[in-house]
C-alpha cells in the first residue's frame, strides 16, 4: 500500500512537470491540434484550449494527447469530457432540440428572404411583360 | 484645475447640444444658422473637455479617481496619455467627442442644405444631449478622490501595445460614423424624402464610417494577434462580434444605397438598414460598456451604466423604429430588373450580409438565453461561426465576382459569364490546386476559389475599364473588392495550411517545423519600464547552419498588476509569419514556484500578412470613396439649396 502511494505520488509529480511534448506520431498529433481548437478552456472567456496559456488548457491538452495516444476516437475524447464538464466543454455546440434555432437560424433567414426576393422579381417581370 | 475645467466643457457641450436640437427642429428660419453654431461650438466643447482629461493623465493627477484606478507613474509618457482612453470613463467621453465631430462636419456640409438633413442635425443634437448627460451624470471621468492617492493602480498590461490605443478610436470613428446616416434616416422619413437625392446626400457619410469601421476591426485583430493567446488573429469573442455586426449589416447598406442612387430602388429597405446598422453600433457599445458579455477585450464591468445605456439605446432605437413603422409605407418603389443584373447581385450581397448578422447574433447571444432559461450551459465557439458563416459568404463571393461584371436592370446570365472566362480559370485553379494540396476539406479549397473569384473578376472590369476616366466610385469598389478578395486568400491559406510544433528544450537545442530549423540559446533576465522579463534567444538557421535571424519572444511579468504575459516573437514576410513564444516549464513546491525548463513553440502562418493589408486596402477604398464623393457632393448640395425650395 505504502509502496503504491509513492508510486502514485512520483506519477502525478512526474506528470506535473511532463513538458507538452507532442506525439510522436504526426498524424494522431495533427488529430491533436485540430481537436484542441473544438474544445474550450473552462477558465478562459472564449478561448479555446489550443489558443490558451491558462494551466488548465495545458492540462486538458495533456488529457486530449494520452487519450490519441491510447487510441480512443475524437468522439469517445468529446464524450469523455463532456461527462467531466458538460456542454460547455465544445465550442461547437451540439445539434439538438435546444441548439435547432441556433444553427438552422440563419439559414432561415436566407432561404425566407431569398424566397421573398424570388417571388418579387418575378412579379416585377410579370408586369413589365 | 483641469479636472474641474474639464467637466465644465463637458457641461458646456452638454448645453450646445440641446441648443442645437432645439434650433434645428424649430420652425424658425434663422433656426438652421443657430443649430450650425451650435453644432461647432458643442465639437469644441467636447474637445476641450477631452484634452483636459489627458492633461489630468499626462499629469499623473492622483487626486482624479479615474488616473488612479488606471495609471500609474512608471508608466512611460505615451501610454501614460493613451491611459486616457484606456478605460470606461475616458472612452465614453471619446465616443462623446467623436459624435459631437461628426455632428459639426455633417451640419457644415451636408445638413444645413436640406430639410431632412435639418432634421437630422436635431437627431445628432440629441445623440450627442444624451450621451453627454450619461457621462456626466453616470460615467464622470473627472471625478476627485480626497485624499489624493499616492500612486496609481497600473492598467491592464495587454493594454499597453499600440495596436490598443488607436483601435478603440478607429473602432470608435467607424461606430459613431452610422449615427450619421442613422439621422438621415430619421430626416428622411420624417419629411418623405427617401429617393436618389437622399443618397446621394448619406452615401458619403455610410462610406466614411464603414471604411473607418473596416480599418478598427483590422487594428483589434492585429493587436490580438501580437498580444493575446498563440497567435490566432479572431476569436469569434463577444466583443469582436459586436464590431462585425454593424460592420456586415453597414456592408449590406452601402450596397443597397447604391441601388436607391441609381435607380431609386429599395427605398425602405434601405433605411431600415441604416437604423439597424447605427442600432448595432449602439448594442455593440453596450455589451462591451455593461459588462453583459465578458471578454478580454472589455475594461469595466458595471451593471448600473449599463441600465443607464440600455435606456438610451431602447430610445434612439425604438423611436427610430416606430418613424419608420408609421412612413415606410410611403416609400415603396417599383423598380424592374433581371436576375443576372448589377441590382440582384446586390440582392444577393444583402441577403448574405443579413444572415451571415443573424448567425453571428444568434451565436453571441444564444449562450446567455440558454444561460437566462435555465438550460445546462453551452459555448458556442469559432466551429459554429465558420460552420455557418464560412459558406454564406462563399455564396456572397460568388456574387461579388460577377457583380462589377453584370449591368444595372437588364444583365443577363450570358451577359456576365461571357466575360468571366479569366476569373473562372483562375479560381478553377485554385480550387484544383488546393485540393491537390490539402486532400479531403471542402470548404477550403471553395473559400480560395471564391476569393481568386473575386479578385479576377475585378481585375477583369479594371481592365476592360482601362480606357476609361474612373470615377470616385469605381476606385472605391475596385479597392475595396480586391482588398477583400487578398483578405480572403490570406484567410483561406491560413486556416488550411498553418504548422506549429511545440517542444520542450535546453540552450542549444533545435526545434525544426518544416524548412524552419529554429535554435534555442538560452535564457536572460531583462528589465523593462514597469516591467521584468525573461527573454529567450531563438537562432533562426539558414540551409548552411549559419544564423539568418535572432529573435527574442519573452515572458512578462508587471508588478502593478501581478499579471505574467507572453509576449510573441513574430518574424513577418511577404508569404507568410512565424510566430514564436516560450514559456516556462514550472513546478509547484508549496508556496513557492520553480522552474524546471523552457519550452518553444513555433507557428507558421502562410500568408496570414495578407488578412490585414488587404481588409485595409478595403477600408482605404471606401474612406477614399466617402471622403472624395462628399468633397465634391457639398458644392452641388450648396447649389441645391440656394434653389428656391431651399431658400424657403
Amino acid at each position: 500500500m505504502r509502496a503504491l502511494l509513492i508510486l502514485i505520488t512520483a506519477l502525478m509529480l512526474g506528470a506535473f512537470i511532463t513538458p507538452e511534448l507532442p506525439l510522436n506520431d504526426p498524424s494522431q498529433e495533427a488529430r491533436a491540434l485540430n481537436l484542441f481548437k473544438e474544445l474550450r478552456c473552462p477558465t478562459c472567456i472564449a478561448q479555446s484550449i489550443h489558443d490558451s496559456n491558462a494551466d488548465i488548457a495545458g492540462d486538458l491538452r495533456v488529457i486530449v494527447r494520452e487519450q490519441i495516444a491510447q487510441g480512443r476516437t475524437n468522439q469517445e475524447i468529446r464524450d469523455y469530457l463532456v461527462a467531466r464538464y458538460g456542454d460547455v466543454i465544445l465550442l461547437r455546440p451540439p445539434m439538438n432540440g435546444a441548439t435547432l434555432p441556433l444553427w438552422l437560424g440563419p439559414w432561415l433567414i436566407f432561404l425566407v428572404g431569398g424566397g421573398i426576393v424570388f417571388v418579387a422579381m418575378r412579379r416585377h417581370r410579370v408586369k413589365s411583360d | 484645475m483641469s479636472a474641474e475645467l474639464g467637466f465644465l466643457s463637458l457641461l458646456l457641450a452638454l448645453g450646445c447640444a440641446l441648443l442645437q436640437s432645439y434650433a434645428a427642429f424649430s420652425k424658425a428660419p434663422q433656426g438652421i444658422a443657430l443649430a450650425v453654431s451650435a453644432s461647432r461650438a458643442q465639437a469644441a466643447a467636447a474637445v476641450a473637455s477631452f484634452l483636459f482629461l489627458l492633461a489630468a493623465f499626462a499629469a499623473s493627477d492622483f487626486s482624479v479617481a479615474n488616473v488612479v484606478a488606471n495609471s500609474h507613474s512608471t508608466k512611460p509618457m505615451f501610454f501614460k496619455i493613451a491611459a486616457g482612453w484606456g478605460n470606461h470613463e475616458g472612452s465614453m467621453l471619446l465616443w462623446a467627442l467623436i459624435l459631437s465631430l461628426y455632428g459639426a462636419f455633417f451640419a457644415q456640409f451636408t445638413g444645413r442644405y436640406s430639410a431632412d438633413g435639418r432634421f437630422a442635425i436635431g437627431v445628432m443634437g440629441l445623440l450627442s444631449a444624451g450621451v453627454l448627460a450619461f457621462i456626466s451624470l453616470a460615467s464622470n471621468p473627472f471625478w476627485r478622490q480626497i485624499p489624493a492617492a499616492i500612486d496609481g493602480s497600473g492598467l491592464n498590461p495587454l493594454l499597453q501595445d499600440i495596436g490598443l490605443i488607436i483601435h478603440p478610436p478607429m473602432l470608435y470613428l467607424g461606430y459613431v460614423g452610422f449615427a450619421v446616416p442613422f439621422a438621415m434616416a430619421m430626416g428622411g422619413l420624417a419629411k418623405g424624402t427617401i429617393d436618389k437625392e437622399w443618397a446621394l446626400r448619406t452615401r458619403p457619410w455610410m462610406l466614411i464610417a464603414w471604411g473607418f469601421l473596416t480599418w478598427g476591426i483590422v487594428l483589434g485583430s492585429w493587436w490580438a494577434y501580437r498580444e493575446l493567446g498563440w497567435g490566432g488573429y479572431w476569436f469569434w469573442d463577444p466583443v469582436e462580434n459586436a464590431s462585425l455586426l454593424p460592420w456586415l449589416v453597414g456592408t449590406a447598406l452601402v450596397h443597397s444605397t447604391l441601388v436607391l442612387e441609381r435607380r431609386g430602388g429599395f427605398p425602405g429597405w434601405t433605411v431600415l438598414l441604416a437604423i439597424i446598422t447605427f442600432s448595432l453600433s449602439l448594442i455593440g457599445t453596450f455589451i462591451v460598456r455593461s459588462g453583459l458579455l465578458t471578454s478580454v477585450h472589455a475594461f469595466a464591468v458595471d451593471p448600473a451604466r449599463g441600465l443607464a445605456i440600455l435606456i438610451y439605446l431602447l430610445v434612439a432605437i425604438g423611436s427610430a423604429m416606430a418613424l419608420f413603422v408609421w412612413r415606410a409605407k410611403s416609400f415603396e418603389a417599383d423598380i424592374h430588373f433581371t436576375p443576372a443584373s448589377r441590382e440582384a447581385m446586390i440582392l444577393v450581397n444583402n441577403l448574405v450580409m443579413s444572415s451571415a448578422a443573424a448567425a453571428v447574433f444568434l451565436g453571441t447571444l444564444y449562450p446567455l438565453l440558454i444561460d437566462a432559461i435555465g438550460a445546462a450551459p453551452l459555448s458556442v465557439g469559432p466551429p459554429f461561426f465558420a460552420a455557418t458563416a464560412i459558406p454564406l459568404f462563399i455564396i456572397g463571393m460568388a456574387a461579388m465576382g460577377l457583380a462589377p461584371l453584370a449591368i444595372w436592370r437588364k444583365g443577363t446570365i450570358m451577359q456576365a459569364l461571357g466575360q468571366t472566362r479569366f476569373a473562372l480559370g483562375v479560381a478553377l485553379a485554385g480550387i484544383a490546386l488546393t485540393i491537390a494540396l490539402k486532400p479531403g476539406s471542402i470548404m477550403g479549397p471553395l473559400a480560395v476559389g471564391a476569393a481568386l473569384w473575386v479578385g479576377a473578376g475585378t481585375v477583369t472590369h479594371g481592365v476592360k475599364q482601362r480606357k476609361m476616366r474612373w470615377t470616385l466610385d469605381q476606385w472605391a469598389m475596385v479597392l475595396g473588392h480586391l482588398g477583400l478578395a487578398i483578405a480572403a486568400l490570406g484567410m483561406a491559406s491560413t486556416a488550411l495550411f498553418s504548422t506549429e510544433v511545440s517542444q520542450a528544450v535546453k540552450p542549444g537545442e533545435i526545434v525544426r517545423l518544416g524548412k524552419i530549423h529554429a535554435r534555442f540559446d538560452g535564457i536572460t533576465g531583462v528589465r523593462g519600464p514597469n516591467f521584468t522579463a525573461e527573454r529567450a534567444t531563438i537562432s533562426l538557421l539558414d540551409e548552411s547552419g549559419k544564423v539568418s535571424r535572432t529573435l527574442y519572444p519573452e515572458r512578462r511579468f508587471y508588478p502593478a498588476s501581478g499579471m505574467p504575459t507572453t509576449e510573441a516573437a513574430i518574424d513577418s514576410h511577404f508569404l507568410g509569419d512565424l510566430h514564436v513564444t516560450v514559456s516556462a516549464l514550472t513546478e509547484k513546491d508549496g508556496e513557492q514556484t520553480i522552474i524546471k525548463g523552457w519550452a518553444v513553440r513555433l507557428f507558421y502562418r502562410p500568408l496570414i500578412g495578407w488578412i490585414w493589408v488587404g481588409a485595409g486596402l478595403t477600408g482605404l477604398g471606401s474612406l477614399i470613396g466617402g471622403f472624395g464623393i462628399g468633397w465634391r457632393r457639398r458644392r452641388q448640395n450648396q447649389a441645391d439649396a440656394a434653389q428656391p425650395l431651399g431658400a424657403s
